[in-house]
């Protein structure tokens, strides 16, 4: 017998007997005339494109006007780029000193994984969040509409939108530098945002500390705390949660963790680092257990907290996501 | 969603075959009302609902996002018509009937036990209804038609590693519906039988 005729034979569980007979005795959902669906269908397809097929139309329109311009353009620039290569370095005014590597890239974007970043690299970001890796070991995220200038191996220059930091747990300074003062890390993970709709300028520490150093003054925030610099100018410190929807884009940001033969502790460790949940055994023994349980297969595609909705069960596990926390539970 | 509002025409057919049946079988459970009413009220929800779609934060699931926008188009149609509605074991509860045990198929069939039957089971449709789409498709399949997870698989173009996960997310899903579905239809008259819950064992 073929292993998944065996499974299919296999005993149901009180539990799922309980649904099966529930869904048999219900019966199954009635069918809804195809003609009644059609009809909302088409009505409902008029509306969509109406609200939405516009945008769609708007970038259809937008790449023919690229599309006639583009040989011209590619001419053009062909020729600038061999005067300028012929001009030599000194005239290109940059440096061939690598500062960073690209890490993730979503949707398109001018930049490839793995694309090196030199001194003077300009980033700008229009469409989904990118992620791009310090020389030194740090991680650097970048929120849609945003724009940084790499200036050497340990300063970044945010020109607006916001950054996500992760010094990985090393402790090399970087400054992050922005119109309204410096962020400093101390062996952190932290976000600067320009331009918030409340204030000029706002940090967010998830782990460690980050120090804003501002007219003569500097300002310090710890894991969990934020630092706002108002429109007048006044910095403000308030307490912020780690984890939730306000890091929504530095989870879609995050490159990929490859799973396959990694314990099931060092998966849970990265899914903490990127979520900001503690992740917590329901029972000491299986917290024990779970540096003896191997990974499999791939994650490629999925956020960290998505990620969490596939391997748990694949590997036997169940969970409950409760504030903050991840509890992981026997099946 | 992303894609819907972004105009693509693939994310509005997934919607349109997601979310259409089982928000016009909300409707005509709540309506009792002739196919063409029920078809009037779902679309002008939709209609009304599709404007604010780039809107929509995810609060909430869309599926109950979009019945909460359909129970207002029916409180307007029987506000028009003057017509007090008959809302059956949802959110007004006339007499409470709605139990598990009524579908012992060993009872005598009258017309009584057929109406709490019938009743019963659109408890149970409407809790695999307001399921993110393909839980209530996976679970049909496996325990209506005895699918393999291997086959639900590759109806739902999953892996069966992936496949048992969303089986068992939706098991977890239909049975924390469904139970409380079945508490909010609980006679409150004391001239009713008591609804007993369906409680599934924990």
């Amino acid at each position: 017998m073929s292993k998944e005729k065996a499974r299919n034979q296999a005993p149901l569980s009180r539990r799922e007997e309980q649904i099966r007979s529930v869904l048999r005795e219900a019966g199954p959902r009635p069918a809804v005339a195809k003609a009644d669906l059609e009809s909302i269908e088409r009505a409902a397809r008029l509306e969509w494109q109406e609200q939405y097929g516009r945008q769609s139309r708007a970038a259809t329109a937008a790449e023919r006007t690229t599309a006639r311009w583009l040989p011209l353009a590619a001419a053009l620039a062909l020729v600038f780029l061999g005067v300028w290569w012929w001009a030599g370095p000194n005239f290109r005014g940059g440096s061939s000193v690598q500062v960073a590597t690209v890490e993730s890239v979503h949707g398109s974007s001018k930049l490839t994984v793995g694309e090196a970043l030199r001194v003077g690299a300009e980033i700008d970001v229009s469409g989904e969040p990118v992620a791009f890796r310090l020389v030194g070991g740090p991680s650097v995220r970048l929120d849609a509409g945003s724009g940084l200038r790499l200036v050497s191996t340990d300063r970044v220059e945010l020109e607006r939108g916001a950054l996500y930091f992760d010094s990985a747990g090393l402790v090399d300074p970087v400054v992050v530098a922005t119109a309204h003062g410096l962020v400093r890390h101390v062996g952190t993970q932290f976000e600067v945002r320009l331009d918030d709709r409340e204030s000029d300028l706002r940090v967010r520490v998830r782990e460690g500390q980050a120090v804003l150093l501002r007219d003569n003054s500097s300002y310090s925030a710890g894991a969990g705390e934020e630092l706002r610099v108002s429109r007048s100018g006044a910095v403000t410190r308030s307490t912020v949660a780690i984890y939730g929807t306000a890091w929504e884009w530095v989870e879609r940001a995050a490159p990929s963790l490859e799973i396959e033969g990694r314990t099931l502790e060092e998966y849970l460790a990265w899914v903490s680092r990127e979520t900001g949940w503690r992740t917590d055994f329901a029972d000491p023994t299986l917290a024990a257990s779970a540096e003896g349980i191997q990974l499999h297969g791939s994650i490629e595609g999925l956020t960290p907290s998505e990620s969490v909705q596939v391997v748990l069960p694949g590997s036997g596990l169940e969970y409950r996501l409760e504030p903050g926390e991840l509890v992981i539970l026997d099946r | 969603m992303r894609r819907l509002v972004a105009g693509e025409e693939a994310a509005f057919d997934e919607f349109a075959a997601d979310y259409l049946p089982p928000l016009h079988r909300f409707a005509s459970r709540r309506l009792r009302s002739d196919p063409e009413t029920v078809r009037e009220v779902v679309q002008v929800t939709v209609c009304k609902a599709i404007p604010k779609l780039s809107t929509f934060r995810g609060e909430a699931a869309l599926m109950t996002w979009l019945c909460a926008c359909c129970r207002n188009e029916i409180a307007g149609y029987f506000r028009q018509r003057k017509r007090r509605g008959v809302e059956v074991g949802f959110e007004v509860v006339d007499e409470g009937y709605a139990s598990a045990d009524l579908l012992d198929a060993t009872r005598p069939e009258t017309p009584e036990t057929r109406l709490l039957q019938a009743e019963t089971a659109e408890l149970v449709h409407d809790a695999i209804d307001q399921l993110p789409p393909h839980y209530g498709l996976a679970l049909e399949w496996k325990y209506l038609e005895g699918a393999s997870v291997r086959e639900i698989g590759r109806r739902l173009d999953l892996g069966e590693k992936a496949a048992e996960s969303l089986l068992t997310r939706a098991r977890k899903a239909f049975r924390e519906k469904h139970a409380s579905r079945s508490s909010m239809a609980g006679g409150t008259s004391p001239a009713s039988p008591v609804a007993r819950r369906m409680e599934f064992e924990s």
